[in-house]
C-alpha cells in the first residue's frame, strides 16, 4: 500500500493570515476561549516563544505585542474540507485526519502522473500554495505522516527502505499514544522511538499492552491501519434565522419544527429515515451552540425527529439568545429497514386536509392563509414575543412570525409626553382619557426593549394601546 | 399640605437575591423623603434587629415585619404590633423553615394560632386574594378575606394595594378595592420596595436570575423589569393613589399601631444549671472547686483559699455562678465524647482529661481551673483577677471553648440533644459577596460564559468589587471585554453588591442557650448539617440582643500537642503536664527569640518570626504583647508594632495626643493592642458610657458600616469637647480606631500560654513536636517541606514511607520521622489502613507486585508509592519497582478478581530513576523531599555571588545581594497597601525579601514560579534582615513544588 500523508501544519495560523493579510509579518496568538482557561490554539508565524495549548497570560508574557485573534474552529474545518476535496481529484481514496492532515492511497498513481515527481507536483498544485503543505510518501500512515514532517513546505519525502533508524531519534510524543501510556514510558526512560525498538516487543507488550505493541511496531515503521476514505454523505441542510432573538426553548422548538418539515418535504427523503440530526444555533455575543441528536433506530418523519429533539432539549439549552438555527439531517437509511410496530400510529388525515385547504387558500390569495400559534412566554411584557405564528406551509421565508406585532402609529404628545392625539386610519383622535399605563425596560437584550405603554380611551369610546418605544422614541399601537 | 406615608412593605438585601438595598441605605433614604417610621419586611428576618438599632440611631420608628411564602406559592406580608406579635412573627418564620430550610414556605394551617397581636397585609400581586381577584373569583376572594378577618381581627387585615406600573396593576387595584369596599376591609397602599433608590432595579432583576441559578431572560416571568419597586416620596405615593387616599392615611395607622421595637430587651435569660434540691449555683460552684483544689495542690493553702474567696465574691456580684456552671456542663459532654471516641490516653487521670480549653476571661479565673473550663493555673502563670472581669462591668464575661477538631462536630450535636433545639442553637452566619462570588452570580445571570467567569474569578488579586473595571483591564485576556455587552453591565453592578448579605450561614461555634424558647426570640431552622440547628441572626444581632454566645471552637492545636504528650508518654513512661511546666524557661524563649518557632501555635508567622527576635520575650506577659501585635487591628495602625517594640524593649518615651487617653493607651505603650483599649478610649476621651463604647466597638467590626461609624462620630466628638478636648485631636484619636480583628487581652494571655507549651514541647521534645504537628496538617503557615527542614534544622530528619515500615500516620522511628503511608498522593487513609492491616496479618511485602496481590490497590496509588521511595527497602531501582507494579493486573472496579496472567519475562535492564527524577517524584507526590531540597539540585546552575540564606547574615547593611530560593509565603500587610514581604526557602536556610508595590506590579507573575532569583539591598533592624528587593526573575524548574499561600 502506497500512503501519501499531505501535512499542513499551523493551518489556523495560516487560514488567518489569508483572513486578515495585514498581520503578515506581526505576532498573533489564536485563542480558544471554550476552555476553563483562555488557550493558545495556534500562533502567527511572528510570534517568538509560544507554543500550542498555553494560557492567553503565558502567551502573552512571552510576546506581549501580539495581536489576539478568537478562534473561529468551524472556519478552520471549512477550509480543510476544501482541500480533502481537491486532493479527491488526485486520489479518490482521501482519508482526512485530524485538521491540516490527510491520507490518500496512492498505489498506482505515481504511474498515472509519469513518475513519482509527477505525483508530488500534483498532490501540491491540488493544494492551495499559501498552506505550504508539505507530502510524505511510505508504505503506512504513520511513516508517510513521519515524513512529511521531515519535508520542508512544498516538498515531498520518500520514507527510505531503514525506516526504524529514520524514525529512531524521533520522540515518542509523535506515536498516537495516549499521553498516559507516553507518561508511563517516560518514566521508564522511553523517550524515543529509538529507545523502544530497543526493547522486545514481547516486553512492551507485557507492561503496556496493545499500546507497548503498536509503539514498538510504529517505531519500526510497520503500519498497516487501512485508509478510511471519506464518504460521500448527502447531507440535508435547512435554516432560518429567527424572527427574533429569544432564548425560548419553545421558539427554538418552533424554529426546529418548521425547519424538520421543510427537510422531510423534501423528495429525497421519501422513503428514507435519518439517524442523526445536528443543530447549531447562532448566538448573541456567545459562541454558537451545537448540538448532535441520535436518532435510533430512525425518523422517518418530523414529528418522529421533533419528538427525540424536544425531550433532549429539556436538558441541554443554548443561555444565550438565538439569532439563527441551522438543522442537518445525516445518517440515512431506507424505511423499509426499519420494523413497523405493532401499534403505528395511522397517517393523521386532519393535518392533511388542513394542509390542502392552506394551499389552496394559499393559491386563491396569494399568501398564507392558515398558521398555528404556538405560546412561547406568555409571561413576556412585549406581547409580540409572547407567541409565534406559523404557517401550515412552511416552505416560505415568513414560514415562522412573530404574533401581535406593534404598527408604528402618529401620537401628539402633551404634558409629560403622554398621547393627547391618536392618527388612526387617517384619522386624528383625541385622547379623552388615560385608563392605563405600564413600562417596562429589558435592558439586558443585545437590542434592548424599553417601552412605555398608555391604554387610551379617545372621544368616541375606543380603547387602544400605545406605546413609547424610548430605543428609538417612536410612537406604536399595540396590537392584541 | 404636606402628604404623609409611611412604607410598610420593603425588602432588603437579607431577602437573599430579592431585595437590593442596605437596610440602612433604605432608611437613609427614608429619612431623606421625611418619613417617620418604615417597616422592614424581609423573608426572614436576618436583618431585622440590626434595621431596627439603625433606625433608632437614626430616629425613625422601626416596624418589624416579614413576607412569608405560603405552600401554595403566594404571599402575604405581616407586621408586629407588639412583642408578643414579634415572638408570633417568628415562630410562623420557624414554622415556614421547618417545612423547608431553604425556601421556607408556611403551610397556612398555622396561622390562625398565630394571628394575636400582628398586621396582616394581603400581599401584593403575588397573593392569593390578588390571584383571585385577578381571576374574578369573587366568591372565593370574599371567603378568604372573611377567613382573615376572623384570625387578625377586624383592626388586623388590610387589603395591599400596589402601583408599579406593572402591566395588570391598575385593574388588579381596582378589583381589590371593591372587594375590600365590599366586605368592609380597610386598603393600605404600599409599593413592594426592593431598593431604595431606582437605580438599583438593574441589580435586582440581576439578582432574581442569579437566585434561580438562570440567565436574565429566563427568569424573566420571576422579574418585574421596571425601577419602580423603589422607595417613593409620600407625594409620589399620594399622587398614585389620589383616587384612593385612604389607603395613604392607612400607612400612617398602621404605624401607629405597630409601635412594637425590636431593640429592646427579649426577655432573654441563660437556663439553668443542673442542681440537686436545695443547692445553689454558688455553692454547688464552691464544693466542686474546692474539692478539685484538694486534687490540683493536694491541700487548700492559704494563696488558693485567698484566690478561691476573692472570685466567690466577684462572681456572686454579678450572678456568674450559674453562667460558669453552663459552661462546665459543656466540657462534661466533651469529655464524655472523648473517652466514647478513645481520644484520651487511658493512664491519664479523669480530672487531667480536659477535653478543651478556655480561650478568653476564664484563663485568669482558678475556679474556671478547677472545675476544667480553663487549661491555664493561674497562680503558676501570674494572672490577676482583673483579666476576668472589671468590677463595675454588667456584661457577661467573654468566654470561648476551644476543642480538638474530631471532636467539636459531634459536642455541637450532644449539646443541642442535652439541652433541647429549641433552648440551643447555632448563631447564624451572614456570608456577604466579594468579587468572586459577585461575578460568578451576576455573571450567570448575565448570560456571560461560565468558563471565563470562573477563569476571571481565579486571576483576581483582590477581594474588593470595586476595582473589577482595573483589574479587567490589567488582564490581558479580558481586557478588551469591559466594554463588551453583558460584561459592561458586570463590571457597573459589581461595585453595588459589594459587601452585600448573600445567604445565611453557620457561625463556626457560637453558640446560644436560652431558658425559653428561641424561636419566641427569633426564627431557627435546620442547618445544612444535620442536627444542627440556626437561628436568623448573625453574632452581631445575637451581641445586640444581648444574648450569651457561647464559642465551641476548632483548634488543631489541642491535637497536636495531645498527639505529642501521648508520643512522649509512649516513648519516655512519663506524660508531662503542661499546666505545670515552668512558665519562665529561658531555653523556650530562647527558641521564640531564635527565630526558630516555625510550626509553633502563633508563633510561626514570618512577621511573628521577626517580632519574636526584636521583642526579646522573657514572660508570658511579653508573650501575651507579642501575639496580640501581630493583629491586622495593630497593623492597620501604620507602623504601631515598630514603635511598640521601641517603646516596650527600648524604653523610647512617647507622648500622648491628651493627658485622657493614658488611661486607656498606657497598658500599650501608646498603642491600641488590645479590643478593651479601644472601649477604654473612647469612655476617657468620647465620655461614653461602657455599654455606648462597646457599641462603637462593635460598629467599626461591621460591615457596611459608615453611616453607623459616622453617627457614632460625631456622638464622640460631642463627648470629647466635653472632656475639653480639641476638635482636631479628637478626630486624630477616633481615627486611631479601627475595625480590623486584635484580641481581647484575656485572649492574648491564653494564647499566650498554649503558644508557649506548644514551644516548650518543640523545645525538649522536638521529635515528638514534629511527628504531631505533620499528622494534624493542615494547621499553620508552612507546606511541608518547610517544616522538614525547621526538623531537620532541630535534629530530627524525615524518612522516605516505606511500605514495610511506615504506619498510616507519620510515627517516630530512631530519631527521625517515618512518613506515613497516609501522606502519599492517591494513596489515602483507607488504602494506607488496608496496607498496614494486611502486612501486620501476613509478613512484610516482598514487591510492588505482591502488595497489589494482597490488597488490591489501584495502580496509580501504586505507581505513587513507588515515586515516594516507599519499596526502596525491596526494589532499590524504582524504575524496576515500577515495571514490576505495572505487570500486575488490577482487580476490577467493585471487588473483581484480576485474572492471573503473569508475566514470567521480568524487567527489562532499566537504568534507575536519576536523583533529580527521584526529587521530583517525591515532591510531586507528597510535596516534601525527606533527602534535601530542591536548591540543592538548582544551587550549581547559579554563580557564586548567588548567596544561601544563612551567608547573607555576614553581608553589611546597604549591600547589593541576589539570593535564590523557593517562594514558601507571600503576605500582603493590610496597613501597609501593596507592600508584600516573601520568604524564600533554599537549602541553608531562608531570609525574607521585601518588594515595594511597584515592584511586586512589575514581578507578580515571576512571584508564582517555584524558584525565583530575588536581587536587592540588605536592610537590618533590630538584629533581623531584610533584603528590599529591586527584581525578581523567575527560574524554571519543571518541579511540582507545593505551591505558597497568599496571606492577606
Amino acid at each position: 500500500m502506497q500512503i501519501a500523508c499531505i501535512l499542513i501544519t499551523h493551518l489556523e495560523a495560516k487560514v488567518e493570515l489569508r483572513r486578515h493579510p495585514q498581520l503578515q509579518g506581526k505576532p498573533g496568538l489564536i485563542i480558544a476561549r471554550g476552555t476553563r482557561r483562555p488557550q493558545v490554539l495556534d500562533y502567527l508565524p511572528s510570534t517568538r516563544g509560544v507554543t500550542v495549548g498555553m494560557t492567553l497570560e503565558q502567551a502573552i508574557s512571552y510576546s506581549p505585542t501580539s495581536h489576539i485573534l478568537d478562534a473561529d474552529v468551524p472556519y478552520y474545518h471549512k477550509v480543510f474540507a476544501q482541500v480533502l476535496t481537491a486532493l479527491q481529484g488526485v486520489s479518490d481514496q482521501v482519508e482526512g485526519a485530524e485538521l491540516g492532515t490527510a491520507f490518500l492511497d496512492v498505489a498506482g498513481a505515481a504511474n498515472l502522473y509519469g513518475n513519482v515527481a509527477g505525483l508530488e507536483r500534483a498532490l501540491l498544485e491540488a493544494i492551495p500554495p499559501d498552506l505550504n503543505a508539505r507530502i510524505g510518501l511510505a508504505e503506512g500512515k504513520f511513516p508517510a505522516y513521519m515524513a512529511a514532517r521531515s519535508a520542508q513546505p512544498l516538498q515531498a519525502v520518500t520514507m527510505p527502505a531503514d525506516t526504524a533508524a529514520f524514525l529512531a531519534a524521533q520522540p515518542i510524543r509523535l506515536l498516537p499514544l495516549a499521553a498516559e501510556i507516553r507518561i508511563r514510558m517516560h518514566r521508564f526512560g522511553l523517550y524515543t522511538m529509538g529507545d523502544v525498538t530497543r526493547l522486545s516487543r514481547r516486553l512492551l507488550q507485557d507492561q503496556f499492552g496493545p499500546a507497548g505493541k503498536l509503539a514498538w511496531e510504529l517505531s519500526h515503521g510497520w503500519d498497516d491501519t487501512p485508509l478510511e476514505p471519506l464518504a460521500h454523505n448527502t447531507n440535508i441542510v435547512e435554516g432560518m434565522a429567527m424572527p427574533f432573538h429569544t432564548t425560548s426553548v419553545e421558539a427554538l422548538q418552533a424554529a426546529l419544527d418548521v425547519l424538520l418539515k421543510r427537510a422531510f418535504a423534501r423528495p429525497w427523503m421519501r422513503g428514507r429515515c435519518t439517524g442523526q440530526v445536528d443543530v447549531s444555533c447562532m448566538l448573541s455575543g456567545m459562541p454558537s451552540w451545537e448540538h448532535t441528536f441520535h436518532i435510533h433506530p430512525g425518523a422517518q418523519n418530523w414529528e418522529q425527529a421533533s419528538y427525540v429533539l424536544g425531550t433532549q432539549l429539556e436538558t441541554d439549552v443554548p443561555e444565550a439568545p438565538i439569532e439563527e438555527v441551522t438543522l442537518t439531517l445525516s445518517h440515512f437509511t431506507m424505511a423499509g429497514g426499519l420494523q413497523m410496530g405493532l401499534l403505528d400510529k395511522a397517517p393523521d388525515d386532519r393535518k392533511q386536509r388542513l394542509e390542502e385547504v392552506e394551499r389552496r387558500l394559499a393559491t386563491r390569495f396569494g399568501s398564507h392563509a392558515l398558521y398555528q400559534v404556538v405560546e412561547i412566554a406568555p409571561w413576556h411584557p412585549a406581547p409580540e414575543r409572547r407567541a409565534l405564528q406559523i404557517s401550515l406551509d412552511t416552505t416560505g421565508q415568513d414560514a415562522i412570525k412573530p404574533v401581535a406585532v406593534p404598527t408604528p402609529v402618529a401620537v401628539r404628545e402633551g404634558a409629560q409626553r403622554q398621547p393627547v392625539a391618536v392618527q388612526l386610519k387617517k384619522r386624528w383622535l383625541d385622547v379623552a382619557a388615560i385608563s392605563d399605563r405600564w413600562t417596562f425596560d429589558l435592558w439586558w437584550l443585545p437590542q434592548p426593549l424599553t417601552r412605555t405603554y398608555y391604554e387610551v380611551v379617545s372621544g368616541d369610546g375606543r380603547h387602544t394601546t400605545l406605546f413609547r418605544d424610548q430605543q428609538d422614541d417612536c410612537w406604536y399601537r399595540q396590537n392584541a | 399640605m404636606t402628604a404623609v406615608y409611611v412604607e410598610l412593605h420593603a425588602k432588603s438585601f437579607y431577602s437573599f437575591g430579592t431585595g437590593a438595598a442596605h437596610t440602612h441605605e433604605l432608611l437613609v433614604q427614608a429619612q431623606q423623603y421625611g418619613y417617620h417610621a418604615l417597616a422592614l419586611t424581609d423573608t426572614n428576618l436576618c436583618g431585622a434587629l440590626e434595621f431596627a438599632r439603625q433606625a433608632n440611631t437614626m430616629e425613625l420608628q422601626p416596624i418589624t415585619g416579614g413576607e412569608l411564602t405560603l405552600t401554595d406559592d403566594t404571599r402575604l406580608t405581616l407586621l408586629a404590633r407588639s412583642r408578643r406579635g414579634y415572638a408570633h412573627l417568628s415562630q410562623l418564620f420557624t414554622r415556614a423553615n421547618a417545612r423547608d430550610r431553604q425556601e421556607p414556605r408556611l403551610d397556612p394551617v398555622h396561622l390562625p394560632a398565630y394571628a394575636e397581636d400582628m398586621i396582616l397585609l394581603t400581599g401584593g400581586r403575588q397573593s392569593r386574594l390578588s390571584l383571585l381577584a385577578q381571576q374574578e373569583q369573587t366568591g372565593a376572594a370574599r371567603r378568604l378575606l372573611r377567613e382573615y378577618r376572623d384570625w387578625f381581627g377586624p383592626d388586623g387585615v388590610y387589603v395591599e394595594l400596589q402601583q408599579n406600573f406593572a402591566q395588570g396593576d391598575t385593574e388588579r387595584n381596582r378589583a381589590l378595592y371593591q372587594l375590600a369596599r365590599l366586605e368592609g376591609v380597610p386598603v393600605v397602599a404600599t409599593n413592594d420596595v426592593h431598593y431604595h433608590q431606582a437605580e438599583r432595579f438593574r441589580l435586582q432583576n440581576v439578582l432574581a436570575a442569579a437566585k434561580r441559578n438562570t440567565t436574565l431572560d429566563q427568569a424573566l416571568r420571576y422579574i418585574t423589569p421596571n425601577p419602580h419597586l423603589c422607595l417613593k416620596t409620600p407625594a409620589q405615593m399620594a399622587r398614585l393613589f389620589r383616587h384612593c387616599p385612604e389607603a395613604i392615611a392607612n400607612t400612617v395607622r398602621i404605624a401607629q399601631q405597630c409601635q412594637f421595637n425590636l431593640d429592646v430587651n427579649l426577655n432573654y435569660m441563660l437556663p439553668a444549671p443542673e442542681l440537686a434540691p436545695g443547692d445553689t449555683p454558688i455553692q454547688f460552684l464552691q464544693r466542686l472547686c474546692y474539692k478539685a483544689a484538694q486534687y490540683r495542690y493536694g491541700a487548700i493553702t492559704p494563696q488558693v483559699e485567698s484566690r478561691l474567696q476573692e472570685e466567690f465574691h466577684l462572681i456572686e456580684h454579678h450572678d456568674l455562678a450559674g453562667f460558669l456552671l453552663l459552661y462546665r456542663e459543656i466540657v462534661q459532654i466533651a469529655q464524655t465524647i472523648m473517652e466514647e471516641k478513645g481520644m484520651v490516653h487511658p493512664d491519664t487521670p479523669r480530672a487531667e482529661r480536659l477535653p478543651g480549653r478556655g480561650r478568653g476571661s476564664s484563663v485568669a479565673l482558678l475556679a474556671g481551673y478547677l472545675i476544667g473550663i480553663s487549661h491555664v493555673d493561674p497562680l503558676k502563670w501570674g494572672l490577676t483577677l482583673e483579666r476576668f472581669i472589671a468590677e463595675d462591668t454588667n456584661q457577661l464575661p467573654d468566654i470561648d471553648l476551644d476543642f480538638p477538631r474530631g471532636l467539636r462536630d459531634e459536642l455541637i450535636l450532644r449539646v443541642h440533644e442535652h439541652f433541647g433545639p429549641e433552648f440551643a442553637v447555632l448563631t447564624g452566619a451572614i456570608m456577604t459577596y466579594t468579587a468572586k462570588g459577585i461575578i460568578q452570580d451576576l455573571g450567570k445571570a448575565l448570560g456571560l460564559p461560565r468558563e471565563e467567569l470562573t477563569h476571571l474569578s481565579k486571576q483576581l488579586s483582590s477581594r474588593d468589587g470595586h476595582h473589577l473595571r482595573e483589574e479587567m483591564l490589567a488582564m490581558v485576556a479580558f481586557r478588551d471585554r469591559v466594554e463588551a455587552p453583558g460584561w459592561r453591565e458586570l463590571v457597573q453592578l459589581a461595585p453595588q453588591l459589594m459587601g452585600a448579605p448573600k445567604l445565611l450561614s453557620q457561625h463556626v461555634g457560637g453558640l446560644i442557650l436560652s431558658s425559653s424558647p428561641i424561636s419566641e426570640m427569633v426564627p431557627i431552622r435546620a442547618g445544612a448539617i444535620p442536627g444542627r440547628y440556626i437561628m436568623d441572626w448573625n453574632k452581631d444581632s445575637v451581641a445586640d440582643a444581648n444574648f450569651a454566645k457561647i464559642d465551641l471552637l476548632s483548634l488543631p492545636v489541642l491535637d497536636q500537642l495531645e498527639e505529642a504528650l501521648n508520643l512522649v508518654q509512649a516513648r519516655c513512661g512519663h506524660r508531662p503536664d503542661l499546666t505545670q511546666i515552668d512558665p519562665d524557661d529561658p531555653a523556650v524563649y530562647d527558641l521564640i527569640n531564635g527565630g526558630r518557632s516555625k510550626g509553633v501555635f502563633l508563633l510561626q508567622s514570618p512577621a511573628q518570626l521577626k517580632l519574636g527576635q526584636r521583642l526579646l520575650s522573657r514572660n508570658l506577659l511579653d508573650l501575651a504583647y507579642q501575639v496580640a501585635l501581630i493583629r491586622p487591628g495593630v497593623g492597620m495602625q501604620g507602623s504601631a508594632v515598630s514603635q511598640f517594640v521601641e517603646r516596650y524593649r527600648h524604653n523610647v518615651e512617647w507622648d500622648y495626643d491628651h493627658p485622657l487617653e493614658k488611661r486607656a493607651l498606657e497598658r500599650g505603650y501608646g498603642i491600641i493592642v488590645w479590643q478593651e483599649q479601644v472601649v477604654q478610649l473612647l469612655m476617657d476621651v468620647g465620655d461614653m458610657t461602657a455599654a455606648q463604647a462597646d457599641e462603637v466597638r462593635r460598629a467599626f467590626s461591621r460591615r457596611n458600616n459608615s453611616h453607623l461609624i459616622a453617627a457614632h462620630k460625631e456622638r464622640f466628638m460631642v463627648g470629647a469637647l466635653r472632656q475639653g478636648v480639641s476638635q482636631e485631636i479628637a478626630l486624630k484619636i477616633f481615627d486611631k480606631i479601627n475595625g480590623h480583628y486584635m484580641f481581647p487581652e484575656s485572649h492574648s494571655h491564653a494564647f499566650g500560654i498554649t503558644a508557649y507549651q506548644a514551644a516548650w514541647l518543640k523545645c525538649y521534645y522536638p521529635l515528638e513536636f514534629f511527628v504531631a504537628l505533620i499528622n494534624n496538617q493542615p494547621m499553620g503557615f508552612y507546606p511541608m517541606e518547610t517544616l522538614k527542614q525547621d526538623a531537620r534544622r532541630f535534629g530530627v530528619p524525615f524518612r522516605n514511607p516505606c511500605v514495610n515500615r511506615s504506619e498510616v500516620q507519620c510515627v517516630p522511628e530512631a530519631g527521625g520521622v517515618r512518613l506515613g503511608l497516609k501522606l502519599i498522593k492517591d494513596v489515602g487513609p483507607a488504602a494506607s489502613q488496608q496496607i498496614v492491616m494486611e502486612r501486620d496479618l501476613h509478613g512484610a511485602y516482598t514487591s510492588p507486585s505482591d502488595l497489589v496481590r494482597r490488597t488490591g490497590l489501584e495502580s496509580q496509588a501504586l505507581l505513587s508509592l513507588v515515586q515516594a521511595g516507599a519499596f526502596d527497602a525491596t526494589h532499590p531501582n524504582r524504575r524496576v519497582a515500577l515495571w514490576d507494579a505495572g505487570l500486575t493486573p488490577q482487580p476490577g472496579r467493585k471487588g473483581q478478581v484480576a485474572l492471573a496472567l503473569q508475566s514470567d519475562r521480568g524487567a527489562p535492564p532499566l537504568s534507575d530513576f536519576t536523583d533529580w527524577e527521584k526529587m521530583a517524584g517525591e515532591y510531586s507526590v507528597m510535596g516534601l523531599y525527606p533527602k534535601g531540597h530542591l536548591m540543592d539540585f538548582m544551587r550549581p546552575r547559579f554563580s557564586k555571588s548567588v548567596l544561601k540564606a544563612p551567608e547573607v547574615e555576614a553581608v553589611p547593611e546597604g549591600e547589593t545581594v541576589m539570593v535564590a530560593g523557593w517562594p514558601i509565603a507571600r503576605q500582603h500587610p493590610r496597613g501597609r497597601a501593596g507592600t508584600v514581604f516573601v520568604t524564600l526557602e533554599d537549602e541553608a536556610g531562608d531570609i525574607q525579601i521585601l518588594l515595594w508595590p511597584q515592584v511586586f506590579e512589575r514581578c507578580r507573575q515571576a512571584l508564582r514560579s517555584q524558584v525565583i532569583l530575588a536581587k536587592g539591598v540588605i536592610s537590618r533592624w533590630d538584629g533581623t534582615t531584610t533584603i528590599i528587593t529591586s527584581d525578581v526573575r523567575a527560574v524554571a524548574t519543571q518541579v511540582q513544588m507545593p505551591g505558597a499561600h497568599d496571606w492577606h
